[in-house]
């Protein structure tokens, strides 16, 4: 049995996760005894067909669903035992999330569904505005600010759904079927955007698909079915990663695992990008995952 | 989220659905009216009230009698006591000669023109500015006109005329100043009592005894004012210490004795409150130090300002269903809203809305409508009051005509603080109708958002 010690840049950590759903007198196991170490900075893709658990495993792992049994460790810190407000605040700090319909608020512009975050933040009228329109920028929609989600197409929508990810600097984003509504050249627009904006900030992006091509976008493929995962692997077009990565892999893949302790794995620190990005928003320094730690 | 961000999200989902809204808020609007203008209607009934009472007497004004009283006596020491009572601003006993013979007072040569004093009154002559006696002509009396050479006194303003000349017969010995016309000019008097040499005399009880006789001088003539007292008009009044003298002067030179039977002390006090509100504690406090015969306008107002409640909680009652009816309308809108917007809610939550920013939304949306709605009713109030009024006041011109300004009413007044309170309450039924559908919304998982349609 090989034990390996916990490599410093994981920054999600998936121990023994089981989801056992309820259905009147049956029970149903969407996700059986996942385990997965994600790293900082990494492009997975969660791949799995219809039923297989794949979005029942990035509930998870965002903090939308509690577990049955195992838990999910953000930065060191168990976010399975956060209480629904401490998920809040946390989503508002480390997460970005993209959906598959958008989910753009239909009476808003784009400037001002790209704010949202930072609105539940609290950040300054001022600070918002510039931070949302340098997010539409990078997205290409600096002629749409003030468009409202109905003038726009989807592969626009989507464009502002990223914007809107992205805006608050966080350490991960969800992506659930990104490009599930969208035809094949807006995918592979916006799965170039997605992965450039996440790799420029070195931010961990979570991509859960249903779609073998998107696949190709990720540096890592975790492919689930029937709730196991059963598959985990480095993208071969994507060989240079480094050394201590392609250990883990070997680790994550092993079907027997070890309890490893988790406690002292940190968070790197924001890149240098980060940190110059996200002082423009004198609102809200960009807080490390640590200082959340010990302010818990 | 800051307060303004929290306010612009929810009236922007207020005004996305403004038809709802508008006729939620239309329901907040009749409750606030059938709130308001019901009590506005009971403020001008009792204020109505107040100024009818305060025709017939001062509403702050407590009197004391001296009979009925048993084991105490209105004196001296009694009076210090009523004033030691919280809420008292002035206690005075009331005084009349007791005289046997007649009194008269003489002015002119040869005491031509003579008035049967039959109203000399004494009182504390430092309590009739407080007891609101005022001065038409000359000065007040003071405690410093007390004891001095010439006998002090205050005149009523018709008192002069009451003086008949002996000279003439009746009825052509008197100045005719009643047949003057409302508003027309007075004649003179026989004379000047401020310029007039004047001679107070008691007649003896026997025709064996002397008259006594004090020469007198007037400082001041009384505004007349029958609600003060008779005195202020066909009256004289003196320092009660002036008056106790020359009684017992009188008693001496008639050779008088006390009757040990007779209640001890003054007939009567007259006790003056601050405010009307002090009457009944005050009148109550007076009870328990042994002077249960008192009067005051206060049953009267009490009786009155009760019949005006009662008509006042009826058409509250009224107002009060109507607004149970528009809270209902207004958690139903919001119950709406959080059903509608539930995919909304999800996606918050998903991109990090806390609970209570959740909570607070449709807590505020809630409160807007009843806001909007109480804003409009005090609005629509104000409306209603003058319309009110302006009927009112037709109806009265019409029925009163000729009537002296004070008698006009008016049907329904409207205080700022009415306005406030009906605003503030608008609003809270709009909060407290938001409650149920806010904790509806903070129920709502964030996996709404990730459903796809």
């Amino acid at each position: 049995m090989k034990t390996h010690a916990p490599p410093r840049e994981v920054i999600i950590s998936v121990q023994h996760l089981s989801k056992i759903y309820k259905v009147g007198a049956e029970r149903v196991v969407a996700l059986h005894n996942i385990n997965l170490d994600i790293l900082t900075g990494q492009v997975i893709c969660i791949i799995g067909t219809s039923g297989s658990g794949k979005s029942t495993l990035l509930n998870q792992l965002a903090g939308l669903e509690k577990p049955t049994s195992g838990k999910v460790l953000i930065g060191g810190r168990n976010i399975s035992a956060f209480t629904e407000d401490q998920l809040a605040r946390f989503r508002q700090r480390h997460i970005g999330f993209i959906f598959q319909s958008y989910n753009l608020m239909p009476a808003m512009t784009a400037l001002e569904n790209v704010q949202m975050p930072l609105i539940f933040r609290g950040v300054s009228k001022q600070a918002r505005n510039k931070a949302a329109k340098r997010a539409l920028k990078e997205v290409g929609l600096a002629e749409r600010m003030r468009h409202k989600p109905n003038q726009m197409s989807g592969g626009q929508q989507q464009r502002v759904g990223i914007a809107r990810a992205f805006v608050a600097m966080p350490r991960i984003i969800f992506a659930d079927e990104p490009t599930g509504n969208l035809d094949t050249r807006t995918t592979i627009e916006v799965m170039r955007m997605m992965v450039r904006m996440s790799r420029e900030n070195n931010q961990t992006l979570v991509i859960v698909t249903h779609d073998r091509e998107i696949a190709e976008y990720a540096d890592r493929i975790v492919t689930i079915r029937d709730g196991v995962l059963i598959e985990d692997k480095l993208n071969k077009s994507l060989a240079d990663r480094p050394e201590d990565e392609q250990a883990m892999l070997e680790r994550e893949t092993d079907p027997v695992r070890q309890q490893e302790p988790q406690g002292e794995t940190g968070a790197t620190p924001s890149s240098p990008e980060q940190e110059k990005a996200t002082s423009e928003l004198e609102e809200y320094s960009p807080e490390d995952m640590r200082e959340q730690r010990s302010g818990q | 989220m800051k307060i303004s961000d929290l306010l612009g999200t929810c009236l922007r989902n207020l005004s996305r659905r403004k038809l709802r809204t508008i006729l939620t808020v239309i329901g907040v609007v009749v409750g606030t009216c059938f709130i308001v203008l019901p009590i506005s209607l009971g403020i001008a009934i009792s204020e109505n009230n107040q100024k009818m009472l305060e025709q017939w007497g001062d509403l702050t004004l407590i009197e004391v009698n001296n009979y009925g009283n048993t084991e105490t006596s209105l004196d001296d020491a009694a009076i210090d006591a009523i004033r030691m009572i919280p809420g008292v601003e002035v206690a005075t006993p009331i005084m009349q000669m007791q005289i046997q013979g007649s009194t008269r007072i003489f002015a002119g040569r040869k005491n031509r023109y003579q008035w049967y004093a039959w109203n000399v009154t004494g009182m504390s002559a430092d309590a009739l500015s407080k007891l609101g006696y005022t001065a038409a002509e000359g000065r007040m009396l003071t405690s410093d006109d007390e004891g001095s050479k010439k006998l002090r006194v205050m005149f009523g303003d018709r008192t002069a005329y009451d003086f008949e000349d002996t000279k003439k017969r009746w009825p052509n010995n008197r100045i005719d100043y009643w047949s003057v016309e409302e508003g027309g000019e007075l004649p003179d008097p026989f004379f000047n009592p401020l310029e007039t040499e004047l001679v107070y005399q008691l007649d003896p009880a026997r025709d064996t005894a002397k008259p006594l006789t004090y020469n007198l001088e007037v400082v001041g003539i009384f505004k007349g004012d029958y609600r003060r007292g008779y005195e202020t008009v066909y009256g004289a009044v003196m320092d009660i210490e002036d008056m106790k003298r020359i009684q017992k002067e009188y008693e001496k030179a008639n050779n008088i004795k006390k009757d040990k039977d007779a209640a001890k002390g003054y007939e009567n006090v007259k006790v003056k409150c601050i405010t009307m509100d002090h009457v009944a504690a005050v009148e109550q406090a007076i009870h328990d130090l042994g002077f249960v015969n008192t009067y005051s306008m206060e049953q009267e107002r009490q009786s009155m300002q009760e019949s005006a409640r009662q008509t006042q909680m009826i058409l509250g009652f009224i107002g009060g269903v109507v607004m149970i009816a528009s809270a209902v309308s207004i958690m139903n809108t919001m119950y709406t809203a959080v059903i509608e917007r539930t995919r909304e809610i999800g996606i918050m939550k998903v991109l990090g809305c806390e609970l209570a920013q959740i909570r607070a939304i449709f807590l505020i949306e809630a409160g807007l409508i009843g806001f909007m709605g109480g804003v409009m009713g005090d609005g629509i109030s104000y409306i209603g009051s003058y319309i009110l009024n302006l009927i009112g006041s037709t109806v009265q011109e019409e029925g009163r005509r000729g009537m002296a300004e004070a008698f006009v009413t008016k049907m329904s007044i409207i205080p700022p603080w009415l306005a406030v309170t009906g605003l503030v309450f608008a609003t809270l039924v709009g909060v407290i109708s938001g409650v149920y559908p806010a904790h509806r919304a903070v129920k709502v998982s964030a996996l709404e958002a990730i459903r796809t349609e």
